[in-house]
């Protein structure tokens, strides 16, 4: 029934296709075991959510096994899904779990980073990234080196701080929707955010 | 306005180049504040120029495969094979737990008394565990398990007492409580002088001149 719903939808016989369908309109669909909604969910979510848990977690291969994970999630509780706030909202907070356990199971597992031997008063890690005074001579080079700064940068500030300022000025998602995801007051968003970059132009000085 | 309120402005401005009105005035007469609106733009621009990694061609297939594996575990324990794993498990604890049962592992109660010390047949213990078979022995009364924990003063110093056996010349009261909390009690009826005698402590001596009084 639900493969036919969706070639009724395809060749526009519906009220709307799935790529034209809404988040929430997919959710419904894939409620009802349609598959083609979900691989459309996917298609639409599978690049911003690698690439925000790869943010979190500096592990390109973790990054992408936590994607899935995260689309799984979201097959396995679509029945139980409720549209109080937006989807990415949703699958935001899914994937920010999935990378704090992840984080927080490092930790405990005691994961040594070559840039992170240190450790501040709270137990962070605290990077040892003494600045290079070197003169780079290409300037490609010098981006690469510059982009590679600041993702050891973002890597190494307190998970509370790095899912704050990923989601604010990598995913560019705004105060109000970063507190759903990761269920604060927008007034403590925005100090961990405020707190982040703060820490950032310490690490990133040579650079600004 | 002061320049802790533009800067807070500053930094939580959706855009690192458009402020409000009022902070923009500000920002443009004050240096100090220019410059947190420069090095802020600059600290973001820097930020959102890390390179955006993406999913991999192959994410989709990997996808649908554990997909399909969590489906099946899924449906796995909702077909009548799974109920029948379900059972041949709670089968099998059922059989461990009667094991266990049945072979006293599960039980707390320690033997009793009366396990260490069978009463012998046709006689009382004496106090040199000799027994003496002249004297019948006294009616076993089990109290019940309702029976209250707080028992009258005279009768739990009775109680406390490690089971002991009457002597030959002595009354025949003996009051029993082992240590597993089962109470027995062996009794006779006695006087009420017995009782004050046991009570005074001169029970179980043979009595003396001072103790007869005329």
């Amino acid at each position: 029934m639900a493969t036919v719903t969706h070639q009724a939808q395809a060749i526009g016989l519906g009220s709307r296709t799935v790529e034209t369908a809404s988040d929430h309109e997919l959710l419904a669909d894939i409620k009802d075991g349609d598959e083609a909604a979900f691989q459309e969910i996917v298609r639409r979510y599978r690049n911003p959510i690698t690439n925000f848990v790869y943010r979190m977690l500096d592990d390109y291969e973790r990054s992408v096994e936590l994607a899935q994970e995260t689309f799984i999630r979201v097959f396995t509780s679509a029945s139980r899904y409720q549209a109080n706030y937006s989807f990415s909202t949703y699958i935001y907070r899914i994937a920010t779990n999935l990378a704090i356990s992840e984080l927080r199971r490092r930790k405990r597992r005691k994961f040594v980073s070559l840039f992170s031997p240190y450790t501040d008063d709270n137990g962070d890690a605290v990077e040892l990234d003494p600045p290079d005074l070197n003169p780079l001579q290409d300037e490609s080079l010098i981006n690469d080196e510059r982009r590679k700064a600041v993702a050891r940068a973002i890597t190494s500030l307190p998970e509370k701080y790095r899912a704050a300022i990923v989601l604010r000025d990598v995913e560019g998602l705004s105060y109000d929707r970063i507190a759903e995801v990761l269920k604060l007051s927008e007034g403590t968003v925005k100090s961990r955010i405020n707190r982040a970059r703060n820490l950032l132009k310490e690490k990133l000085s040579v650079y600004i | 306005m002061n320049c802790t309120r533009i800067k807070r402005i500053i930094d939580e401005a959706d855009r690192p180049d458009v402020f409000p009105l009022e902070a923009a005035g500000h920002v443009a007469g004050c240096p100090d504040c220019r410059s947190f609106a420069d090095e802020r733009a600059r600290l973001r621009e820097l930020t959102g120029s890390v390179a955006r990694v993406t999913a991999p061609g192959n994410f989709n297939a990997l996808l649908n495969e554990r997909l399909s594996r969590v489906k099946s575990q899924r449906s796995s324990w909702l077909s009548p094979a799974g109920f029948m794993r379900l059972g041949t498990a709670t089968a099998g604890l059922l059989v461990v737990f009667i094991a266990l049962q049945y072979g006293g592992f599960l039980s707390t109660k320690t033997p009793t008394t009366e396990d260490q010390h069978p009463p012998v047949a046709g006689g009382e213990l004496r106090g040199d565990g000799s027994s003496s078979p002249a004297t019948p022995a006294p009616p076993v009364v089990r109290l019940p398990d309702h029976t209250p924990r707080s028992l009258p003063r005279a009768i739990n110093v009775a109680t406390s007492r490690t089971p002991k056996a009457t002597r030959q010349d002595g009354p025949p009261l003996l009051l029993v409580r082992d240590n597993n909390g089962d109470r027995t009690l062996l009794m006779i009826p006695v006087s009420v002088g017995m009782q004050q005698q046991v009570q005074n402590g001169s029970y179980g001596r043979q009595p003396r001149s001072s103790d007869i009084s005329y």
